[in-house]
Order: C-alpha cells, then structure tokens, then sequence
C-alpha cells in the first residue's frame, strides 16, 4: 500500500489561517490501512483543528467526508456538492489523492495532511517498512523476492556493502535488516549462492521518476 | 469567578474496575467544587483516540480514564491499548496547545463508588489550575 | 607482468616491495595549504596517499582537488570516490577530469550513507537526496571500460582511455563473513587492481579470510594491503568495536590500551606490531595506515616498522 504520515498540526493549522469553512477528506484506501487518512484519522484531526484554531484565535467550521477512493474520478466527483460550500479542504489522501481534488476542484485550495513516505507493508500492527520504490525495472526474480532497490539504504545490486552491522543489519539504522543480509542468508538456505556471484550491470532507471514523470498508454483501454 | 469554576469531569471506567458490579455510578454527579459524568464502559479498549479528542472538543475539563488492572482485562490486552491511545491522544492535544493533562488515566480494581468519586476529586484538582475548557459552550 | 598504468602504487607492488599508503583527509574548508602541511609531513613515508570523498557523509575539500593538491607537491594520490554523490554521468566526468590532471590510482567505494553525517558534533547533510546510481562494484567495470576498451557505461566511446590503477575495499570481517571472499571475487572480476581493507585488529580473523581469498587465487589477481587505523586510545578502541561495521577489535586490545600509561604511544607500538603481524600473511602485499585527524603519528609508526625508506621502484 502507500503509506502516508500526518503533517505536524501546526503545519495545517498555518495553512488553515483566513479561512472559515474548511473540508477534512479521508480516503478508505491506502492511507486508511496504514491509519493515517481513512475515517477514523478524518474523525481525529478534525476536532484537533477546530481545537487549534480556536487557540490560534482563528475558529473554522470544520466538516469531514472520507472518500472510497480519493485517486479515482468516480469517488472524487462525490464531493462535487459539498465542496461548494468551504473554502478549503484538507486532504489526507496520497499525494495522488490530494492532486486528484486539487485538479477536479482546481478553484479551492487544496492541503496535504499528510506526508505520503512509501510503498510499504504493514509488518506487525503499528508498524510498516518500505517495500518498493516503483523503480521501473524489477529485480525480486534475481534476489530472491527480497528489494535491494527499496530495502538497501544505497540501493545497492551487488551487495552486501561494508556497512552490514554484527546481526545483520544495516549501517544507517540498527533497527533496519540488511537487505543484503537476508538475500544472502534466503539463498544460501535454497542453495542459490551462486546466482550472486554474477555481477549486475548497471541498473537502467529510465522507466521510473528517474525519466522524467511517468506516463503509461494503453491502446487497448482508450476509447 | 474563579473561585466559582467547577471543572466538569468525565470518568469513563472500565466495569470490571468496580468491586460491586450490580451498583456502577452511572450519570452526572455533584462533586466538591467539581461536576462528574460516570459512564461506564465494557472495555476501556473500546475508547478510540478520536473520541478522547472529541472530549475535549466539546468542553469538558478533564477526562479520566480507568481501565482495569493490567492482567485483569476481560480482552487480554483492552486496557493495555486504551494506555497507548491514551498517550497518543495526550501528545496530540499538546500538538494543538490544549495541553496534555486534561487526559489522564488511572488503573483501578475492586474500587467502591466512593473510590472512584475521589478519583474524580483528584482529577478536578489537577485540572482546576488549567481554568475552563476553551471550547465550553464554542458552536461551530 | 605488464604495466596497466604504471603508478607508483602499480609499480611498487609489481616489483615485490611491500606496499605503504596513507590516508590523508582533505580539509572541512577551501584551504589548500592545509593539504601542503600534510604533504610536508607525510613526503616520502608511503607510496600512495589516498585522498579520501567527503568521508562520513561530511562534506570536505573534494578527493579530486585533494589530490591534485598532493600530486603537485611530489606525493602521487590514491583518489577515493564514492558511489553516494554522482551519478554514472558526473562519476566518468570527474574520472576523465582526473585523469586529464594526472591522477592516476582510484579507489572504488559505495561510501557512507549521508544519514552518517549527523551522527557525530556536525549537523551534516541527512536531508540531501541520495543518488546512489551505481554501486562500487558497477563503478569499478566501470573505470575498467574507461581504462582497457575506452567506451563509457552508455557504451559511447571516449577519445582515449583514461587508465586508472583501479582498487576496492574489502570487509573481510562484516556480515556475512562467509560471503564476503566472494563479494571480494565479484571486485576483482568487475576490475579492481588493488584493495584496501577495513581496519584489521583481529590478525587470526582476518588471516583466515585472507586465506580464503588466496584460495580463490584473488591474491594473485589484486594486490590486498590490509588497512590498519591507528588507536589513540581505549575509547576510541571501545568505539570502533561497537559502532563501525566490520570492524573487530579484541577484548585484549582495549584492555592493552586501557592500561597503558601514554595511550598514545601504546597506539602506535600497537601498530607497529599489527604492521609486523599483517605482513606475515601470505597473500598481503601491504598495508593501508590510517591515522584520523592524527597524520603526526604516522612518521613514527612506519620508521619503527621498518618501512622506511620507501622502494624507489624502476621504469
């Protein structure tokens, strides 16, 4: 899923300042998964602004909706009454999710609520780790299923580096598995060491953000 | 007017806290200089953050959580998950400037009426120096 | 065996001699004599100075001015680049500009991740966007088309090769140990004439994973100098230990030291013994000294290892 991470309070609230009606959106998607945009979080920030405001001696009327989906023209249009009648929207959706909004209702200011971090599972309740970083080019049939791109801090194709701490685990966070740690450990396990021993050339990233905003067409699904 | 503030406190209690279950302290009562709403709860896990918020939101000065003891939860682990959301809702109404310590939470067991109402007295006092609640009688 | 360069590094080792580099540290600053002083003081003691790329993700004077610095004053600089600043384009482009000034051994390194540079006094730059294009592995096939076919990455041709004596680092000792002769073997595969090692404490340890690399014939093909970093005191001992991966100090050495009255020149008779104890190593060609923010111990060291002077290798 993409996860996502609520915007420091304040950061919204300096945004929020002048305006009086404001429209908190949740989505039931990703964000809502990882607890950071879906209803519940909607229902949390919501009272929190309007407490915040009042403390920042801007009170607002702060209504709330959470969307299906906030990235499909469908869910989006859904709003299309309400919004009419605020002046801003907070969205906790992805960032596709608040450019979704910005773009349908491109005449009210749209906020991000939350930071949108990663492509991540939910490893244990409360806790997600990064698995993918849609780097256009997948390499888990030659590491054993396990991401060099998005798992090694140097995203690195021949590893380990030098970096592997005592316990496998990587130079940048001790809290973090060493990638390279664990595909070398999976192989060895599946008597594959030798698929290692090969050297990856170059990595091409051109078919990711690396080339430039990505863009897919389709013959087969336009009208 | 300060000496004549009285704080409104809301207990929120875990049943399984209280030692007499046929006789729970339900509704509004008149403290020493304070207010106090009891509502008992079947769990204290059943408390969200948003609802601790929510609280606040709508005025009441302080809000005292009691769960019961730590390894008495009917749950298993309800009352340890109502101590985290209680923290994370603490820390986000610091975030907002309404201060922390109008949440709190205090485990209980085998407590009388009594017990549970000083528990309220406790909570009054500790909030009485915070004065109103901003958002009391705030419409929007 | 021919020539692929003929650095002094390159010509040292093919004759035989025990090889000596240093590790000099570019300044935090745009200052140039700071370079010359630490040339002044190191003239003449090692056969390469290997110039190190912004080292702990803090940024410094760059390697290549670095050692450019150091090859005008007579001392022929071992380049560092790391893998964390540049991507393919801007790494070949530095490679050809250092080259163009007569820099001529390179060592290949991913580097320290720019998290690393706020984890000690200096603020750093943990918020700069990594690159990361390559790894070092990938930087070393890389130096190698520019060197022995002339063609870059992308596979477009250069007017003529810039030929680098190409080296690696090696953690003989960072998890998974079992791996890590092979990862070596990937190294020299990929091009990598010479390697460095991460700081050697551990002699029996480390021998044993030499031995493994010398079985695999990669002792043949690469040059290995052992890199040993000079201890100033116990702490610093205690520090390495538990916080640099890879490095594996014993319980022996931190008390040695703990109970030494001048920490310092117990620092420096415990190199000397560790240079003594490397170079029995079959398969070690020399060693790698690296005296952190303390250049000044190094004229001692390497005159009591009996390192001086230094060969003056023909051709």
């Amino acid at each position: 899923m993409i996860v996502a991470e609520w915007k420091p309070i304040p950061e919204v609230v300096e945004k929020l300042r002048g305006h009086k009606k404001v429209l908190v959106v949740g989505c039931a998607t990703c964000v809502a998964e990882c607890a950071a945009g879906g209803e519940r979080e909607v229902e949390t920030l919501a009272p929190l602004l309007r407490m915040a405001m009042i403390k920042d001696s801007n009170p607002i009327e702060v209504c709330t909706n959470t969307l299906e989906r906030q990235c499909e023209w469908e869910f989006v249009e859904g709003l299309a009454p309400t919004i009419m009648e605020v002046d801003a929207v907070v969205s906790l959706a992805c960032g596709i999710g608040v450019q979704a909004l910005a773009e349908r209702f491109s005449e009210v200011p749209i906020y991000p609520g939350v930071n949108t971090t990663a492509l991540a599972i939910r490893e244990e309740p409360g806790l997600w780790a990064a698995r993918c970083v849609a780097c256009g080019d997948c390499v888990l049939g030659e590491t054993l299923g396990l991401c060099p791109i998005a798992r090694c801090a140097k995203s690195i194709l021949n590893g380990p580096c030098g970096g592997t701490r005592d316990g496998g685990k990587c130079e940048i966070d001790e809290n973090i598995d060493c990638i390279w740690h664990l595909i070398y450990e999976r192989a060895q396990a599946r008597g594959k060491v030798d698929a290692l021993l090969e050297i990856k050339k170059t990595k091409d990233w051109s078919n990711s953000d690396h080339g430039g905003p990505k863009r897919i067409l389709r013959e087969d699904l336009r009208l | 007017m300060s000496d004549r503030f009285e704080p409104e406190i809301l207990v929120l209690y875990c049943g399984r806290a209280l030692a007499d279950h046929n006789h729970l302290p339900e509704g509004t009562k008149q403290g020493a200089g304070f207010k106090v709403r009891f509502v008992m709860m079947p769990c204290s896990s059943k408390i969200e953050t948003r609802d601790l918020v929510k609280l606040i939101e709508q005025g009441v000065e302080g809000v005292l959580m009691v769960p019961c003891l730590e390894n008495k939860c009917q749950f298993l682990v309800g009352n340890v998950r109502a101590e985290k959301r209680m923290k994370y809702a603490r820390a986000l109404l610091d975030e907002v400037g309404m201060g922390a310590d109008r949440l709190s939470m205090a485990q209980g067991w085998n407590l009388s009426s009594e017990e549970l109402m000083a528990l309220a007295d406790e909570r009054a006092s500790a909030v009485r120096p915070l004065g109103r609640n901003p958002l009391k009688g705030v419409k929007l | 065996m021919s020539l692929r360069v003929g650095s002094r590094l390159e010509r040292v080792l093919s004759e035989g001699h025990f090889a000596v580099t240093v590790e000099v540290g570019p300044p935090r600053g745009p200052n140039a004599d700071a370079v010359r002083e630490k040339a002044k003081l190191l003239k003449g003691l090692a056969d390469a100075y290997n110039v190190t790329d912004n080292q702990t993700a803090v940024v410094r004077m760059s390697s290549i001015a670095g050692a450019k610095i150091l090859l005008d004053e007579g001392l022929e600089p071992v380049m560092q680049m790391t893998c964390r600043d540049r991507n393919r384009i801007a790494i070949q482009s530095d490679l050809l500009g250092a080259w163009a000034m007569g820099i001529r051994n390179c060592l290949c390194i991913s580097g320290d991740h720019q998290k690393a540079s706020a984890r000690g006094k200096l603020k750093g730059h943990p918020g700069s966007k990594k690159v990361y294009d390559v790894d070092s592995i990938q930087l070393l096939s890389i130096m190698k088309g520019l060197r022995d076919e002339a063609v870059q990455d992308g596979g477009d041709s250069i007017t003529e090769p810039a030929s680098f004596f190409i080296g690696a680092a090696w953690t003989p000792l960072g998890p998974p140990q079992e791996f890590r002769a092979f990862r070596l073997a990937k190294k020299v595969a990929a091009g990598a004439d010479f390697i460095q090692t991460q700081a050697v404490y551990d002699v029996p340890k480390f021998a044993a994973q030499v031995e493994k690399a010398l079985e695999m014939g990669l002792t043949d093909k690469a040059a290995i100098l052992a890199g040993i970093i000079v201890p100033r005191s116990a702490n610093m001992l205690k520090y390495m230990n538990k916080s640099v991966p890879g490095v594996v100090v014993p319980e022996k050495a931190i008390e040695r030291m703990q109970a030494a009255s001048d920490q310092r020149s117990e620092g420096i008779k415990i190199t000397v013994e560790l240079i003594n104890e490397v170079r029995q190593i079959p398969g070690i060609k020399g060693v790698h000294l690296q005296a952190i923010e303390a250049e000044e111990m190094l004229p001692d060291i390497i005159e009591q290892a009996g390192l001086l002077p230094r060969p003056e290798p023909q051709q």
